[in-house]
């Protein structure tokens, strides 16, 4: 074959261009640590890269609802538990005052009484993060409020449930957590409507009787509030079911998450190892193409001939 | 004294013939870097023979012609691979810089405001009356609308600059085919005297430029003219005939070769892109505000695809707690919900998310496509190059070898004239 000026310029050109482009691709890879630094790099993987980041966005997000979720819970469990103590106590306080006789004694019972429906108004109005856990998604409002003259319970809040999303939904508003109960439901609603009962009202009544002395109402106090101890109880039970919930949903995300890390990784990040070795064997490429350029161009019968 | 002055006479021939060849061989070296240069060579033939008493004598050589050293069938090869190099190299980089303005990684662009979008529902659930949780609401649907008008006016931006360019190109086609013709006329009028090579070489690379605009093809009538037509919709058309007047082009659309159909590729591969973008647009918008509407709200978006686009402000403010509550419940299960993309027909129905996902895998291909018969057309032209070049070429060895060749006959013929010079004394010197 006739080697010609033309030729062997232009076969040069092209494969010293080839290989810094590969080389400029590896450094590139190399030093952003990433393999795929645009769509066209590799369609399929740049795609699913994609969707996998998102993937773990939503998950971070479902973790960020779980510990909401669980930090409403810890403050819920917590005012209730408290709030079954008071209820304790309050019965504790019949107890003693049906067996107590004398008017300076059911006068300190019922200033008694009294401190425990104090605190029982602010378990019932508690707060977690600024809003009121017991007054359904109102969460702005406070829940009960008493009418000082009456006794009368006025539950301001509603009986929706604030719902998180801490799952993937298969079907239309799956997935969702509820974190909160109704206020309502734990202590009853407004006393001033038809057939309302409430446990604040129960434990004003008690103080009420207290107060007057009414021994047979204080014996029924001691019976309600009985009830009222049982159905706080099984709140708790609920709230406790729907926090080891919560934990195993935790575990199991966190867990997703370190997956989804990996196959994310596995997509858009070099493998740094093999990348320098290719690198290395590119440049040595590079550097003995260039060592054959600079020695062909002094092959040439003018530089020869004087 | 016929045959010393024969011998002189010849010996002087002999000198003029290696200046020519010379001069050829130096005109070659000159142009070794010429675009479109054929090498040439100086034919040389030997004269006819005279009639002597001792039979047929020689009487020298001389140059009959300047020839050039081409080859259609590999020119014609060539400008094939120039032709598609050239398109893919267009197609390659327009598509390079849609791909970057439409640029989506999961964790930028369209999807990360899509995804900010839900995360800012979902974190209203939490707390359905907060109002700085609204306002993110709020203000992560904004972000998503401007995302997506934006993302899609930069890629309308790049579509208008198309027509520009498909005009610039065609113009440019034009005035080579013009050139092409102007210089077949030319080659006519020339070759009644010798070979044109100058003007052959001047054609060659018209063509060579040509074929980089549109496809080409050429043949060469016996007269020295060329003939070259296109492929338009399929079909050949014939641009120029002979020194006939030439045909232009003056519809740009239906190429699929050159520069030319690499940008009408590109054009319609946008326009499908754009497309794309607003069916996902349409979709998102009626998805998003059927939730909406399902608890009496108001629109969160307005328009009804990507360039018109919206974020309404204030659709939650006002409403009760609970619808609150609902909305943003059922706004953040949208993510996970398959929806179909009724305007985009054969689309399966997907996430909005893995919806754009598939636009960047459907870029990202084309791309890729792209680039690879770039690739792969660059190292076929640069193979027929090679080959054409090995051919046509100028080999600065092979001239410089030649011209110690020619420096040496000249030298002999020299020495041949000033022996019989010498000889011619002697006969004269003789008679005195």
């Amino acid at each position: 074959m006739r080697i010609t000026l033309g030729m062997s310029t232009d076969e040069t050109l092209l494969n010293l261009n080839d290989q810094q482009d590969q080389i400029n691709t590896l450094s590139q890879q190399i030093s952003s640590g990433k393999q795929l630094n645009a769509a066209s790099d590799n369609p399929y993987s740049w795609s699913q890269a994609m969707n996998t980041t998102q993937t773990l966005r939503e998950y971070n997000s479902f973790l960020s609802n779980v510990n909401f979720a669980t930090g409403w819970g810890n403050a819920t469990e917590s005012a209730l538990s408290q709030f079954s103590t008071l209820l304790t106590q309050a019965k504790s306080v019949a107890e003693s005052a049906t067996s107590a006789v004398g008017q300076s004694q059911s006068a300190t019972f019922a200033s008694e009484a009294g401190g425990i429906l104090q605190q029982a108004m602010v378990l019932a109005n508690a707060q977690y993060n600024g809003q009121y856990i017991f007054s359904g998604t109102a969460t702005d409002t406070q829940p009960f409020s008493m009418d000082s003259t009456t006794g009368d319970v006025t539950y301001n809040g509603n009986s929706s449930a604030i719902g998180v999303k801490t799952s993937v939904s298969g079907v239309s508003g799956g997935g969702t957590t509820a974190v909160n109960l109704a206020g309502d439901a734990v202590f009853g609603g407004s006393t001033t409507t038809a057939g309302g009962s409430n446990m604040l009202k129960d434990i004003y009544d008690l103080q009420q009787a207290l107060s007057s002395g009414d021994s047979a109402q204080i014996g029924n106090s001691f019976t309600t509030l009985g009830n009222d101890f049982n159905q706080v109880n099984n709140q708790l039970t609920t709230i406790g079911t729907t926090m080891s919930g919560l934990t195993n949903q935790q575990t199991a995300l966190n867990t997703m998450l370190t997956n989804e890390k990996g196959v994310l990784s596995n997509y858009q990040d070099t493998d740094v190892a093999a990348a320098t070795v290719k690198l290395s064997t590119a440049q040595t490429a590079f550097q003995a193409a260039l060592q054959v350029t600079t020695l062909l161009d002094k092959l040439n019968l003018a530089s020869i001939i004087s | 004294m016929a045959s010393l002055a024969l011998v002189l006479n010849t010996a002087e021939q002999t000198l003029m013939n290696t200046q020519t060849e010379l001069a050829t061989a130096s005109n070659n070296i000159s142009n070794a870097n010429t675009t479109g240069y054929a090498r040439q060579t100086a034919v040389q033939v030997e004269n006819p023979a005279i009639s002597t008493l001792h039979g047929w004598m020689g009487a020298g050589a001389s140059i009959k012609t300047i020839t050039q050293t081409r080859d259609n069938y590999l020119e014609q090869q060539l400008m094939n691979a120039t032709g598609s190099d050239s398109q893919y190299t267009s197609l390659a980089s327009q598509l390079t810089s849609i791909q970057a303005t439409a640029s989506d990684s999961g964790s930028n662009g369209i999807s990360q405001a899509l995804g900010n979008f839900f995360d800012s529902w979902s974190t209203l659930a939490q707390n359905p009356t907060g109002t700085s949780q609204q306002t993110g609401v709020d203000s992560a649907a904004q972000n998503l609308a401007s995302s997506i008008s934006s993302t899609y006016s930069q890629l309308s931006q790049i579509n208008s600059q198309f027509s520009g360019q498909i005009s610039d190109t065609v113009d440019q086609a034009n005035t080579l085919i013009n050139q092409i013709s102007q210089l077949n006329t030319d080659i006519l009028k020339s070759s009644a005297v010798a070979q044109p090579n100058d003007l052959i070489d001047q054609r060659y690379a018209a063509m060579d430029s040509l074929a980089k605009l549109i496809p080409v093809s050429f043949s060469t009538n016996s007269n020295g003219s060329v003939n070259v037509d296109t492929v338009q919709n399929n079909s050949t058309v014939n641009l120029i005939n002979g020194a006939d007047p030439p045909t232009l082009i003056t519809d740009s659309s239906g190429f699929s070769g050159g520069q030319l159909g690499g940008l009408l590729t590109a054009q319609s591969d946008l326009a499908g892109y754009m497309n794309q973008f607003d069916y996902f647009a349409g979709t998102l918008i009626t998805e998003v505000n059927k939730v909406t509407t399902a608890s009496s709200l108001p629109d969160v978006f307005s328009g009804t695809d990507a360039s018109t686009i919206a974020a309404n402000s204030g659709f939650l403010s006002g409403q009760s707690s609970d619808t609150v509550s609902s909305v943003a419940q059922s706004m953040s299960a949208l993510q996970d919900q398959t929806v179909q993309f009724t305007t985009d027909p054969g689309q399966p129905s997907s996430t909005l998310q893995q919806y754009l996902g598939s636009i960047q895998q459907t870029i990202g291909a084309d791309t890729q496509n792209a680039n690879n018969n770039q690739t792969y057309y660059d190292s076929l032209k640069s193979e027929l190059q090679s080959q054409q070049q090995s051919l046509s070429g100028v080999s600065i060895d092979e001239e410089l070898v030649n011209i110690m060749k020619y420096q040496q006959i000249y030298q002999a013929a020299a020495k041949v004239v000033q022996t019989t010079s010498t000889l011619m004394n002697t006969v004269i010197n003789m008679v005195q």
